[in-house]
């Protein structure tokens, strides 16, 4: 039977095991996502490897950089809108930029992953105030522990993206932010150098390119 | 004589040197700029691959472990130094911003103009995967929604400001993405290319108090200077804005 191997960011997982499901079962064959921290899967990544998925264009681009991914085989499956991420049931009534600086608000952010960074150019974008909200920030690492954070009432707020609530009904309300101070990155999945199924990688992007793909990745708050 | 010494990102070293001279001059404190000296400060390393040398100035900071001040020109970077202990909580301050744009050659002779021209079929793009720059031009491109277009042209992923710089003056690259402050760098060669206001990025530089720091007060008393009017007018003059 033949296979594919693919590593995964953790929430850009969650559309493309729903998508390779499919293509499995059209072409009878496995593919296996292992899913986690992109930084730590590339650490360890093996030669068995055919591809790498990100959720953020700079993580394949340290990819390639590292002689792990082809510069022209790389794919964008869809944008994310950032957004402000609170509990479900949106407790402190959190409902704008300027709302993180009352004093009883607590910021989760990460200092790696996909949204490294996006809370500096969201409230620099803004204007406000950069050394009045950052102490009141707690640093995390990556998406999983952003939305763990939520989760266990250790913040109020995340700075993260429209999918968060999407794929984490339970736990995650997202609050849209003016389109100004909106940043927008994509998901990318890349082929490796190493790979020895490339006719079959390549099958799969262009079924991951396909409207029935397109539609799995918008239901998750994707867009193309 | 009291001594502070201040680890400085390369691109941000010109309005920090000065403003170390001015602090010693009228406080009577010796304030030295030590810049990068590793792969972030190297003028061209476009065949070297990442993981041959240290990732970003975070690593030099540790290595040398001897500075009491750090100067960065993102806050992604003192974030994780923060969430690594290497700064002092609480103590970061922003003291100016960086503003995005288009960096060509002088006389600007592919005639670079508006994003949509980076997706023509003979433009050479360039941008940073570490330090301030880092992520900048996926951010730029996916509020232009030229993602794939724009990547399809990028012929160097370079090791940070300076080796983006370069690669724009030597012409081995038609465009990169930097900031507006590259201009002050290196007048003679290169021009800026302004974004419209929806495609305009900003990072903070910022300077923060590091664990190696064993006076506190002259640190803070640093800062302090750093902060005003006079001295963020200097960095002003080298490009950097102050509100927005």
């Amino acid at each position: 039977m033949r296979n594919l191997k693919i590593i995964s960011a953790l929430v850009p997982s969650v559309p493309l095991i729903e998508a390779k499901k499919f293509f499995e079962k059209e072409k009878g064959l496995k593919i296996n996502v292992k899913v986690g921290r992109l930084e730590l899967l590339m650490e360890k990544l093996t030669q068995d490897t055919d591809m790498i998925c990100g959720g953020a264009e700079y993580l394949l681009d340290i990819a390639y950089a590292r002689g792990y991914v082809h510069k022209n085989a790389r794919w964008s499956l869809g944008l994310r809108r950032s957004c402000l991420v609170v509990q479900k049931e949106n407790p402190k009534k959190i409902d704008s930029l300027l709302s993180l600086f009352r004093p009883d608000i607590r910021i989760g952010i990460a200092t790696e992953g996909c949204t490294l960074g996006l809370w500096e150019e969201v409230i620099n974008k803004s204007n406000l105030d950069i050394d009045r909200l950052r102490p009141k920030v707690i640093y995390l690492k990556g998406c999983g522990s952003l939305i763990g954070a939520l989760k266990r009432d250790n913040v109020d707020v995340i700075f993260g993206w429209t999918c968060f609530e999407k794929i984490n009904k339970n736990i995650c309300k997202a609050i849209l932010l003016p389109d100004e101070f909106t940043i927008f990155r994509s998901t990318g999945l890349a082929l490796t150098k190493f790979t020895k199924n490339e006719d079959l990688a390549l099958e799969f992007v262009k079924f991951l390119l396909s409207p029935k793909s397109r539609e799995i990745y918008e239901k998750y708050g994707w867009k193309r | 004589m009291k001594e502070l010494k201040i680890f400085c990102a390369k691109a941000c070293s010109p309005p920090t040197l000065k403003a170390a001279a001015l602090f010693t001059n009228k406080k009577g404190i010796q304030a030295n700029v030590d810049v990068c000296s590793g792969i972030c400060a190297q003028p061209s390393n476009k065949n070297k691959k990442l993981n041959e040398l240290p990732m970003d100035m975070l690593d030099e900071i540790k290595q040398s472990a001897i500075h009491d001040l750090v100067i960065s020109g993102a806050e992604y970077l003192l974030d994780d130094a923060e969430e690594i202990g290497l700064i002092k909580k609480g103590t970061r301050n922003c003291i100016a911003y960086r503003k995005s744009a288009l960096i060509v050659s002088k006389g600007n002779p592919k005639s670079i103009h508006t994003i949509e021209d980076l997706t023509k079929p003979d433009i050479r793009i360039g941008v940073s995967i570490i330090d301030c720059l880092k992520g900048l031009w996926e951010d730029i491109c996916g509020r232009a929604g030229l993602i794939e277009e724009i990547r399809n042209n990028i012929k160097i992923f370079a090791h940070g400001c300076f080796a983006i710089m370069e690669a724009v003056a030597k012409g081995w690259i038609d465009v990169g993405f930097g900031w507006t402050a590259f201009k002050f760098l290196r007048p003679k060669e290169l021009d800026i290319v302004e974004l419209p206001r929806k495609l305009q990025i900003f990072r903070a530089t910022s300077i923060a108090v590091l664990k190696f720091c064993k006076n506190d007060q002259l640190a803070n008393k640093f800062i302090e200077f750093i902060k005003t009017p006079q001295i963020i007018k200097e960095y002003i003059n080298y490009g950097w804005l102050s509100n927005f």
